[in-house]
């Protein structure tokens, strides 16, 4: 039986509580209360979430509601430049629209805020400020491959442009694999070496950074192959491994919208470069030399079927890897198909498919072996007798096992006389061109960018189309560039 | 008349000699702390001898009186030498009392040490973990090792997954391991499927302890260890017995183990062991990926498939211990088959659901030991021939998502190779070891140990030959090792100073095949190497102990590295040369009655390492000898034992792994890594542990356990630390993995029965990037022990 005295003390505490609770309670009622608010001030109501690259424009829309009516309004942004474009809609109407031009400043990124401020006949004001998110002006993807010994990995940048005497990798994002780099002119893509064929779709944020979008994954197959982006809204990718297929794919909604069935092509082929022509995809098949010949699919891209494979015995082994390309096109429509001549005993050499034909040019053959002295991988064509290619001084190292001595030089070849023009520059270092890195990348009328990966140094090699100067133009620090895009 | 005067004449010198014949010496062979030793071999002089009873008790009737000198020993025990002198008459009783020997392997006797002890306090630098104390709990041998300071396991999965051992940085192929002494790759498919294959054949209740030499290895360990090696010593109980033990867990696992041995008066013994483990290791995966109908991933979660793991090995044993011409002569025959299922690739991106590896292995040994076979000297002998078979199975077309849904079919090519394999190798290999153990005078031995082998392979792919247009796995594979070392030791300053000097040599000579153009062509291998080794050993005290040791070690390219394998696309490189490091060791130990701590430091200094120059198949890869690299580190064990009942121990390690490469070395075209860590490799990790242990709970004799351990590794970076932006790397995270469990041992200590959780609080377990460990899981487990009383 409880004592009276401990109800006494109970009820005590209660009020004590309630008491305290109802003080509270009372604090934050005033609190809320912001005497400062006016009920006929005017009203600014706007959608967040807005983002833009820098350097452009973007429009933002406010609702403004000034029961007083709008006298003035005015506006301003954090960096950059903001203008109201329809300020005479606005001024003297109660309820309007108004559509701010905000115009980003080309060198600062990150979140920044455009403020309006409406003032009413009282002279009542309001602002309200939106967040912007504005995208670093990255108009170039880089892809560096960096570490040593086996464990080595790509990292991908942004760059606002080319105008740079070194580069680094401090700044770029870390893939998982191996990884060759495209673009589809907004996004920089990415095709990972290793199972299962995994494609990447990156986009670079407010700090220019890249970050992955979105994925596309090809299951039971080791690898893609080779990636050929047409537009945003349509590429090829073909995949190793077994499953003898090509996918057609949206880059910009990144998803797989068809397949080509390549299995009649033959078993155990690396289909090492593509080439969209027309309506016609060529596709070049490497068998490492078992069968001695050059191989091409043709795929009809109207119906994604395969049409045919052609063969040609003059050469054999179109050897290509991910990030290098063994086929071009010409300005007249011929395509120029090279062959390695690895595992066999053929030449290393060029064959050609006329404009609007799908076989192998009969009458048309560059022993390269013999006119430019060792194999050759990969071809390049600018036009007007410009392309490139890089020749093997010695074939036991084309896989660079033996990391001291590089074995491959570029050399300007002229496709149409079959001739060699020698070395590109006969101060150019050697380079691992097969088992590193080689792409010749146009980025602009007047030059032709390419790397070297090189026994002393990685860099950035410029090639100039007027002059046909060669000079070093980036020396990078961290590791050899595999990938250059234009991704904007 | 002649015989019958010669038979009376053998009556009469008969009854005279029986008549001084009527001393007697008897007694019984013990151990120091009372108990018999049933077989002991007593030796009286050099001409009588017999073994001693199952009480212990031996005797020597009808003797003249003389001087006498008795000899006991017994395998496990030093041996015991007293003299005596007896009259006519006279019946002499002499108990003798062994000492458990000390270990051959550092040659120093410290009386009344457990051999464990001995070893511990041994010139070698050498951590070891006795496997009696984990009979009752469910741990395997991987577990086992990582409870060490200086050792670090890393796992791809659950049972019988791909394992790495690394002992102070080093680790791989550069780390050795023996089974009793003999190189484990002879013995078991460790170069086909792995050390974590093989290791799982080796369950924690058929050991006797492991010993992780981190320093010098010892010229014992007859191998080109560059960076230690671990030597597994089989259980070798020295009394009747009989042991079950079984185990059931969570995804499915069973262990089970069999061993029994019996002991007869006439010093024959024969022996039984057997295993068998099996386990589906369909733990939950998180965060895997499918892929939807437009090729984009999904995240989902989903029991791991296709991952069973099952292998079982019976090992019968017999023999004659405690003869006057052998300590044992041991004949052994063990069959082993493995059964493994592949499930995923490196990094754990593409599951596989019928690709498999199958091992079968025969072996048959003889050894031989002798202690004293000659003045001064004991002699060890070892002769081996065994089989080891393997297949390597991927012949599915079949493409399976993580859930064990088949999603689609290859046009050609299997799961993991471009050409399908249906691959079976058959491997012999015959071995012999030699030690031989000279003591010069008290203080000085001469060690002698040479370790030769004959590894001979061939195979056949019928389905690969299909693709490639030849069977490439036809062609003769030939290896012979020679490893022979002599060690000298020398006490100095009463003992309390010991130095012991060895020098090595490693030859290597084999033959095989490398492919070209799509041909065959035998290729020849002949490579020598010498190596060195200095340790030093300073008993300051009672309580302190300090060693330090300096090691040339050499690792030779190993088979698969100089003469390439088909079936993973890698071909021979004849011109490798060895892996060669400078190893340092200084440590000491210092030990009070309830407490001890150990600290070691360690410097390696390692070149021309040997790393897969990987390129796209079917180009072929090989191996090149690429980065040299140094590690400094140090590490530390505390125990405490403030109470009978309560122990407490943890350890951590620190190891700082760099590049010391110059650009040519590292395949890059800049010193960028120079002095880089390297990455990929923990560099700071411990784990500790809490028992408490009571008896006489329930029942007077019973004994009750409870264990608490937890291991620690800190995040380290899948790729260089110093390229990148840090906010994103690609990362190892942390990692704290709890374990807990209760143990009851009653029925007069004849039976235990446990519970244990591993990885308690389930958290995400990684040892190798993106390749996820089992979750919490529970584990049940009984244990009969049964001997004479």
């Amino acid at each position: 039986m409880k004592q009276p005295i401990y109800y006494l003390r109970l009820m005590k505490y209660i009020s004590i509580s309630l008491t305290l609770v109802f003080a509270v309670s009372a604090m934050v009622s005033c609190i809320d209360d912001d005497p400062g608010i006016d009920p006929d001030a005017p009203v600014i109501q706007a959608a967040e979430g807005s983002s833009v690259r820098g350097g452009e424009t973007l429009e933002v829309t406010f609702t403004v509601i000034a029961p007083g009516t709008v006298s003035e309004v005015t506006v301003a942004a954090s960096a950059g430049t903001a203008t109201i474009i329809n300020t005479d809609d606005i001024v003297g109407t109660t309820n309007a629209e108004a559509t701010v031009s905000y115009e980003t400043a080309a060198d600062i990124s990150g979140t920044q805020t455009v403020t309006l401020t409406v003032t009413d006949q009282q002279g009542k004001s309001t602002n309200q400020a939106v967040e912007v998110e504005v995208f670093a002006p990255v108009n170039y993807g880089m892809a560096l491959v960096s570490g040593a010994g086996d464990v080595t990995t790509t990292f991908l940048q942004g760059l606002i442009d080319l105008d740079l005497n070194t580069i680094d990798n401090s700044s770029s994002t870390e893939l998982a694999q191996f990884a060759a780099v495209y673009s589809d002119g907004n996004a920089l893509f990415t095709a990972g070496f290793g199972a299962p064929a995994t494609m990447g779709k990156y986009v670079f944020n407010s700090a220019g950074e890249a970050k992955l979008d979105q994925e596309i994954i090809v299951p039971g197959s080791s690898s893609f192959s080779s990636v050929e982006i047409i537009d945003e809204n349509k590429g090829y990718a073909t995949v190793g491994g077994g499953l003898s297929r090509a996918v057609q794919f949206s880059p910009s909604e990144m998803r797989i919208t068809g397949e080509i069935d390549l299995s009649s092509a033959g078993e155990g082929l690396f289909y090492s470069d593509m080439i969209v022509r027309g309506n016609t995809l060529f596709i070049a098949l490497n068998d490492f030399g078992g069968s001695g010949e050059a191989m091409v699919a043709v795929v009809d891209l109207q119906t994604n079927t395969l049409e045919k494979v052609i063969t040609d015995t003059r050469t054999s082994t179109l050897f290509g890897s991910l990030t290098t390309a063994i086929m071009t096109e010409a300005d007249n429509g011929d395509i120029y198909v090279q062959g390695s001549g690895l595992f066999s005993d053929k030449p290393s050499g060029i064959l050609r498919i006329k404009a609007g034909e799908t076989e192998f040019d009969t009458g048309y053959f560059f022993d390269l072996t013999a006119t430019v002295g060792g194999s050759c991988f990969g071809l390049y064509h600018f036009g007007d007798g410009l392309t490139f290619t890089a020749v093997s001084s010695n074939d036991d190292n084309w896989f660079g096992f033996d990391g001291d001595n590089p074995a491959f030089r570029y050399h300007q070849i002229d496709l149409a006389a079959k001739t060699d023009g020698g070395d590109l520059a006969a101060s150019l270092p050697n380079t691992f061109a097969a088992s590193r890195t080689m792409f010749f990348f146009q980025s602009s009328d007047d030059e032709i960018l390419f790397p070297i990966a090189g026994k002393d140094e990685d860099a950035i090699y410029s090639y100039a189309i007027g002059s046909g100067e060669v000079s070093k133009k980036i020396t990078s620090s961290s590791g050899y560039v595999s990938g250059l895009v234009q991704v904007n | 008349m002649k015989r019958l005067s010669l038979f009376f004449a053998i009556i009469l010198v008969s009854s005279a000699y029986t008549y001084g014949q009527n001393a007697s010496i008897s007694g019984r062979v013990s151990t120091t702390d009372g108990g018999v030793i049933p077989g002991a071999y007593v030796q009286l002089n050099s001409d009588l001898a017999t073994v001693a009873d199952e009480k212990g008790r031996y005797a020597f009737n009808k003797l003249t009186k003389g001087d006498f000198v008795i000899t006991a020993s017994f395998i496990g025990y030093q041996p015991l030498k007293k003299s005596v002198s007896i009259n006519s008459g006279q019946s002499l009783v002499v108990n003798l009392s062994l000492d458990e020997s000390v270990t051959q392997l550092n040659e120093v006797t410290v009386t009344g040490q457990s051999e464990s002890m001995a070893i511990k306090e041994g010139i070698a630098s050498v951590s070891l973990v006795e496997a009696k104390p984990f009979y009752n709990r469910s741990i395997n041998a991987p577990d086992l090792l990582n409870t060490l300071s200086g050792v670090q396991v890393r796992q791809s999965g659950g049972v019988g997954n791909s394992t790495e051992i690394s002992i102070q940085g080093l680790s791989g192929r550069q780390v050795k391991l023996f089974v009793d002494g003999i190189p484990m790759d002879f013995l078991l498919p460790v170069e086909e499927l792995g050390i974590g294959a093989s290791l799982s054949m080796f369950p924690v209740n058929l050991m006797e302890r492991m010993e992780v030499y981190k320093g010098a290895v010892p010229v014992a360990l007859g191998a080109d260890a560059l960076g230690g090696a671990i030597n597994i010593i089989t259980r070798k109980d020295f009394q009747d017995y009989l042991e079950i033990s079984t185990e059931h867990s969570s995804f499915n696992t069973w262990r089970s183990t069999l061993s029994t041995r019996k002991f007869f008066d006439s010093g024959f013994t024969v022996g039984l062991s057997a295993f068998y483990m099996a386990s589906d290791n369909n733990y939950m995966l998180d965060d895997v990926k499918t892929i939807n109908e437009f090729g984009n991933p999904e995240s989902i979660s989903t029991p791991k498939f296709h991952d069973r793991f099952r292998s079982y090995m019976v090992k019968g044993e017999a023999g004659v211990v405690n003869k006057p011409w052998a300590d044992q002569l041991l004949v052994s025959f063990s069959h082993g088959d493995l059964y493994d299922e592949i499930q995923h690739n490196f990094e754990m991106r593409q599951p596989y659901g019928q690709a498999l590896n199958l091992a079968t292995t025969y072996n048959t040994s003889l050894q031989y030991e002798k202690y004293d076979i000659a003045d001064k000297l004991d002699l060890n002998f070892y002769l081996g021939y065994n089989r080891i078979a393997t297949s390597f199975i991927d012949t599915t077309r079949n493409i399976y998502d993580w859930r064990g849904e088949i999603i689609g079919q290859k046009t050609y090519g299997g799961e993991i190779t471009t050409s399908q394999n249906n691959l079976n190798l058959d491997g012999e290999n015959l071995v012999g070891r030699l030690n031989v153990n000279y003591k010069i005078t008290p203080t000085t031995s001469l060690i002698f140990n040479g370790v030769a082998s004959h590894f001979t392979r061939v195979g056949s792919d019928p389905v690969a030959a299909e693709f490639y247009g030849e069977d490439y796995f036809q062609n003769p594979v030939y290896v012979d090792k020679l490893v022979a070392g002599v060690g000298l030791e020398k006490e100095f300053l009463a003992g309390k100073i010991v130095s012991h000097t060895a020098v090595k040599a490693y030859q290597f000579n084999s033959e095989g095949f490398i492919i070209e153009n799509s041909e065959s062509t035998t290729i020849k291998q002949d490579q020598f190497q010498p190596g060195f080794s200095q340790s030093f050993k300073w008993k300051a005290n009672k309580y302190l102990l300090t060693k330090a040791s300096y090691e040339y070690a050499t690792r030779m390219p190993d088979r698969i590295e100089t003469l390439g394998d088909f079936s993973a696309a890698i071909n021979a490189n004849p011109g490798l040369v060895p892996e060669t490091s400078h190893n340092v060791n200084l440590g000491g130990l210092y030990k009070r009655k309830v407490w001890s701590i150990e600290v070691n430091s360690f410097l390696r200094r390692v070149s021309d390492i040997i790393i897969l120059q990987a390129v796209p198949p079917p180009v072929l890869s090989k191996y090149e000898n690429l980065l040299e690299a140094s590690i400094t580190g140090i590490e530390s064990e505390v125990q405490y034992k403030p109470w009978h009942w309560l122990t407490v121990r943890a350890n951590a390690t620190y190891q700082d792994l760099r590049n010391r490469s110059n650009k040519i070395n590292s395949g890059v075209s800049s010193d960028r890594y120079y002095g880089a860590r390297l990455p990929n490799r923990p560099h700071l990790f411990g784990n500790g542990e809490l028992q408490f242990s009571k008896s006489n709970v329930l029942k007077r004799g019973d004994q009750f356990q409870v264990w608490w351990s937890v291991a620690y590794v800190k995040e380290f970076f899948r790729y260089w630390e110093i390229d990148g932006r840090k906010e994103d790397k690609l990362t190892v995270p942390d990692q704290w993995l709890h374990n807990a469990g209760i143990a009851y041992t009653g029925w007069n200590e004849r039976a235990t029965l446990s519970l244990e959780s591993q990885n308690i609080l389930d958290a995400n377990a990684y040892d190798n990037f993106r390749v996820q460990k089992p979750g919490r899981s529970w584990h049940v487990k009984l244990r009969l022990f049964l001997t004479k009383p």
